[in-house]
């Protein structure tokens, strides 16, 4: 009994005919069978031995040949099936303003060290601007900024130091506090845009408690967790509102400090303004008995920084040519 | 402020500190350095003089010298008009490489040997003095024949930036004195070589009147021919000043050096006196002091010098409250300038050297002491870091104040008259501490007690920063913009502006002349610059204060959106179909979450049957509409959409969880036959007013034109505490429809 048809059948079509050929009602095998009462006893007792194990036999190659041919289908199919996954690469879009995301590091390193968060008006008055910040009218000081005005005298925040006082007048030290905001001086050029951002920090304690050091080392871990392993170097300089003040430095970013067109070639990059609290500033709220530092800095001048952004009025312009390069 | 490394060797000995060193020290003691320059003439440009000078034989513009340049003599045919016999200038010898790698080689003019060029002070890399050659005088050192003139020309430049509070610093005297404390190196003596005449002063100059309430004056006079030389001319133009003539030159000179005030006149009668609290020197003119200088001086070969001083504080406080006009002497005066009157008109004379009518007239008015109490422990506290006595004390006689005595922890110090800075123990301090140095201050955390300082505001950001990462992730790029807008345009679209007597005074330019109503209009004009730039999917997104007409801030945010609603890919075959109404409705709510929308009256740039009010907690929270197709003309924009927010009635409301309903959904949908204008919100309205428990939600989701009416599909989901059988379904279902065909609505 010849049972190669099984292994040769192509398709799952043609098993079937064979397997009906050799398994059916009328098939070879049936037939056999049915032909064994035509034997003796003896003869038919073997014969269907036999063709039992031929019938055993026949199934298991079926259904074998079944799964291979199953299989087979399931693989062309599959085949049939193939996408070319390369053309599909996705043109995402859609990001968060470098001003916004290094305002929100900023915001965040601060917030993680317990100070609290404060805003205040961007129209604001003279008071809160400039006088209660050792600011007097006539303070040669007040020609560093030059300044909105509206006709009813009030003017747009230079600076966030307002929100400042406006904090220490409604609460009682101890202060912990920072103020990230917009602000606005009467300047447009390539280096300067009418309006800015700025991240301030006032921290106000008992007299003798607060001193430079400590900002010394606020500013220095900070400036670390912004920028990395960069050297942090303080240059005193003058604010009205804090004595002593200084300026603050990085190591250059961009060559190491070694000195490239970015940072002039000093090897520095400013980034920082700081300084003790002036007790005139102290005086203005109505606070006694009290010691604070504050610092300020440019957000816009962080970001340029972090984000290598050359051109400070393409951050205006909506421009998707520089945002979709953060996405 | 600009000195340079020779000006600064007049005051302190400099030799063996490097330009570095310098710059370094100045930095580090609060004196920022912004520039360097260093001024190098090219090697083999040596001191030579014209002996012989004559016209070129073949060309009339030309001349032919014969220059002694020491070791030899060399023919150098020269075209500038101002070359003469006997002059000393500057010859570029053989080999000499001039700026822009100009080599000097043997070359012939019109038939006439040229060995070398005398050269123009621009040629040499100097800024430009004189028109023609550069002509030597010994006013920078003896000039020998031969020698490399680098030796008395080269310097270098070192520029300020000079704070508010430090007028002391406006010269370059000003500037060796921070110099001698943060080097600890003594300022050298100066001593001025005057010439006297006989002549007394009382002789050509009378004060008729003083009446001065507020300055100083110390008056000299001197007569001859003023002339200037080379060094006045070559270090006004390296600081980069300019004079009106040579007597001016002289002043600015001596006041860029000393930082006294000083002013010239003729001689003759002068009168002083005090207007409306402004102290005016009166002689042939008017100099209002320490506020602007009006005197003309004429030729007549006899002058008078004015040293004055006039307390900054004061001048500053009355220009401002009388609003005055003034010029550069303000500038010096409101930020204290140098007290040392002898000094400063000593220095001119020295420089000028005139002879000098005998005697002065001085008006100087005493001043008063400035004493601080010095508490060494209040200063560490300041600092953080115990600085010893003894160091304070030492640094403070540096910096010229006078130790009057020392009791325990208090040193009792006179603040010495130039530092008008000075006034308490803060300002004390922060001499002790730049002085001594930062660096060597060691940072210290502080030590504080832990509170709950989160408030609304951090909330606030927090909410505003979830939402933009939402917009992100739905393909929007944030924009910031100014809060300024164009008020013309502002009105021409139809949005409120400020009121006129809360507008701004001085805007910047006049598409910023007032605060911005609403952020659509910078966004709009985003999407037109995208689009000029090449962009066919432009989703945008700002936030930030908005003004209404009284002035009063809100926060908002805004959403705009145009053109493809997909990039381009093999799927839409390079056609994206463009963004529409649901589109931007879909984006919005993956942003805000669970919204209505209602039909809207009228927004401004709004297409009227395509602008919807948001609705969000029963509160409307802002508006969203297709942009109207006369904006998106102007801005060259079609397929244009936005959404604008008012982020202040947003509100952050926690959901509460309900249980969740274990039994099936059923969904049923019923083809209604409904009027053209109904809207689906009145239909929902009824269905919504029967308050059926077991119905879940029900919404549109298919809408046809039938000719005068519409079809249109409601799909219905039923759910209950149990499973729903079909005939508790069908009566849900009968009982709804029963309620739309009263309202004449019928199953299609």
């Amino acid at each position: 009994m010849d049972l190669s048809d099984i292994k040769n059948a192509l398709s799952l079509e043609e098993l079937e005919t064979v397997r009906v050929k050799l398994l059916g009602k009328k098939g070879i095998i049936s037939q056999k069978f049915k032909e064994l009462k035509n034997l003796s006893e003896e003869e038919r007792k073997k014969v269907a031995k036999e063709l039992n194990e031929l019938k055993e036999k026949a199934l298991e190659l079926i259904a074998q040949k079944r799964k291979e041919l199953e299989e087979k289908l399931l693989e062309e199919k599959l085949k049939s099936e193939r996408i070319d996954v390369t053309l599909f690469n996705p043109k995402p879009t859609g990001a968060i303003h470098p001003i916004t995301d290094t305002m929100n590091k900023i915001v965040d390193f601060f917030t993680k060290l317990n100070f609290s968060v404060e805003t205040g008006p961007l129209v604001e008055d003279d008071f809160h601007n400039f006088e209660a910040l050792n600011l007097p009218k006539y303070h040669p000081a007040r020609d560093m900024q030059d300044t909105f005005y509206f006709k009813d005298g009030s003017l747009l925040r230079t600076h966030t130091s307002p929100v400042q006082i406006r904090t220490m007048m409604k609460q009682k030290p101890p202060i912990r506090m920072i103020s990230p905001g917009a602000v606005f001086r009467r300047d447009y050029d390539l280096t300067h845009t009418p309006m800015f951002h700025q991240v301030e920090g006032l921290v106000v304690d008992e007299k003798g408690k607060v001193s430079f050091a400590n900002l010394k080392f606020i500013l220095e871990t900070f400036l670390i967790h912004m920028f990395g392993d960069v050297k942090v170097r303080f240059r005193p300089s003058f604010f009205p509102f804090t004595e002593p003040s200084a300026e603050v430095d990085i190591s250059c970013i961009f060559c190491n400090g070694v000195g490239c067109r970015v940072c002039s070639h000093t090897g520095w990059l400013e980034v920082l303004g700081c300084g003790v609290v002036d007790p005139n500033v102290f005086k203005a709220v109505g606070y006694e008995n009290v010691s604070g530092y504050a610092f300020g800095l440019g957000v816009e001048r962080f970001a340029m920084l972090l984000n290598k952004i050359n051109d400070l009025r393409s951050m205006y312009e909506g421009d998707i040519r520089l945002m979709e390069q953060f996405k | 402020m600009i000195v340079t490394r020779k000006w600064l060797e007049e005051f302190i000995d400099l030799d063996g500190i490097s330009t570095q060193e310098i710059i370094d020290t100045l930095n580090r003691i609060g004196q920022e350095v912004e520039g360097y320059k260093k001024i190098e003439i090219p090697q083999n440009v040596v001191v030579g003089e014209v002996v012989e000078c004559h016209k070129h034989p073949n060309a009339d513009k030309l001349n032919v010298c014969r220059v002694n340049v020491g070791d030899e003599e060399l023919q150098i045919v020269c075209g500038a008009k101002n070359v003469a016999a006997g002059q000393l200038v500057p010859v570029a010898k053989m080999g000499a490489v001039l700026p822009g790698d100009f080599k000097i080689k043997k070359a012939k003019l019109r038939g006439v040997e040229s060995v070398g060029m005398i050269c123009s002070a621009k040629e040499i890399g100097l800024p430009d003095l004189n028109d023609g050659i550069l002509v030597l005088d010994n006013s920078l050192g003896e000039l020998k024949i031969g020698e490399y003139v680098g030796k008395y020309l080269n310097d270098e430049i070192i520029e300020l930036g000079i704070t508010a509070n430090r007028g002391d610093c406006f010269s370059v005297y000003g500037i060796a004195r921070e110099l001698s404390a943060g080097l600890d190196k003594e300022l050298k003596k100066f001593e001025a070589e005057i010439e006297e005449l006989q002549e007394g002063i009382g002789r050509i100059v009378s004060v008729i009147k003083n009446e001065a309430k507020h300055s100083s004056h110390l008056i000299r006079a001197f007569e001859g021919e003023i002339k200037s030389n080379l060094k006045i001319d070559y270090r006004l133009a390296l600081v980069e000043i300019e004079a009106k003539n040579d007597f001016d030159k002289y002043i600015k000179y001596s006041m860029h050096a000393t930082g006294v005030l000083l002013i010239g006149a003729n001689v003759g009668e002068c009168e002083l006196e005090c207007k409306d609290g402004v102290d005016i020197f009166k002689c042939y003119g008017k100099y209002y002091v320490g506020i602007r200088n009006e005197i003309n001086i004429e030729h007549t070969g006899k002058y008078i010098i004015n040293a004055n001083y006039i307390d900054p504080k004061y001048v500053s406080e009355i220009v401002f409250l009388k609003n005055l006009k003034t010029d550069e002497y303000f500038f010096r005066a409101s930020r204290g300038s140098e007290p040392d009157l002898k000094f400063g008109i000593e220095y001119f004379l020295n420089e000028i050297k005139l002879p000098v009518f005998s005697g002065d007239i001085d008006l100087r008015v005493d001043c008063k002491d400035k004493i601080i109490n010095v508490n060494s422990n209040e200063i560490n506290d300041i600092i953080g870091f115990e600085i010893d006595e003894k160091i304070v004390v030492e640094i403070l006689k540096k910096l010229g104040f006078v130790i009057e005595s020392i009791s325990d922890e208090n040193i009792r110090v006179k603040v010495p008259e130039f530092r008008s800075d000075i006034e308490n123990i803060q300002d004390i301090a922060e001499e002790i501490l730049r002085i001594y140095g930062i660096d060597n201050i060691p940072s210290k955390p502080l030590q504080f007690t832990e509170a709950d300082r989160t408030n609304d505001v951090i909330e606030n950001i927090e909410f505003l920063n979830e939402i933009k990462l939402r917009a992100v992730a739905n393909g929007f790029y944030e924009a910031i913009h100014f809060i300024f807008d164009d008020k013309e345009r502002l009105e021409k679209y139809g949005f409120e502006t400020l009121d006129e007597h809360l507008d701004l005074i001085n805007p910047i330019a006049k598409e910023l002349n007032t605060l911005r109503s609403t952020l659509l209009l910078q966004l709009l004009e985003d999407v037109q610059r995208n689009k000029a730039n090449g962009y066919k999917r432009i989703y945008l997104f700002s936030s930030g204060s908005v003004y209404n007409k009284k002035r009063e801030e809100f926060q908002k945010i805004a959403f705009v959106i145009h053109g493809q609603a997909d990039y381009e890919n093999p799927k839409n075959h390079g056609k994206p179909e463009k963004v529409d109404f649901k589109f931007l409705v879909d984006k919005i709510s993956q942003i805000f979450g669970d919204i209505t929308l209602e039909e809207n009256d009228f927004h401004p740039i709004a297409h009227p049957y395509q602008s919807a009010k948001i609705i969000k907690d029963g509160k409307k929270i802002g508006v969203l509409a297709k942009l109207h197709p006369k904006v998106a003309k102007d801005f060259d924009i079609d397929d244009t959409y936005f959404a604008e927010i008012e982020l202040d009635v947003v509100s952050k409301i926690k959901k509460l969880a309900e249980d969740i309903i274990r039994f099936p959904k059923v969904t049923r949908d019923l083809s209604l036959v409904v009027d053209k204008n109904m809207p689906y919100k009145a239909i929902f309205e009824i269905i919504d007013s029967l308050g059926i428990e077991e119905l879940k939600d029900f919404y549109p989701i298919d809408i046809y034109d039938l000719g005068d009416k519409n079809s249109l599909t409601i799909r219905f989901i039923l759910q209950a505490d149990k499973t729903l059988q079909e005939n508790e379904i069908n009566d849900i279902m009968e009982k709804i429809l029963n309620a739309l065909k009263e309202k004449g609505i019928e199953l299609r």
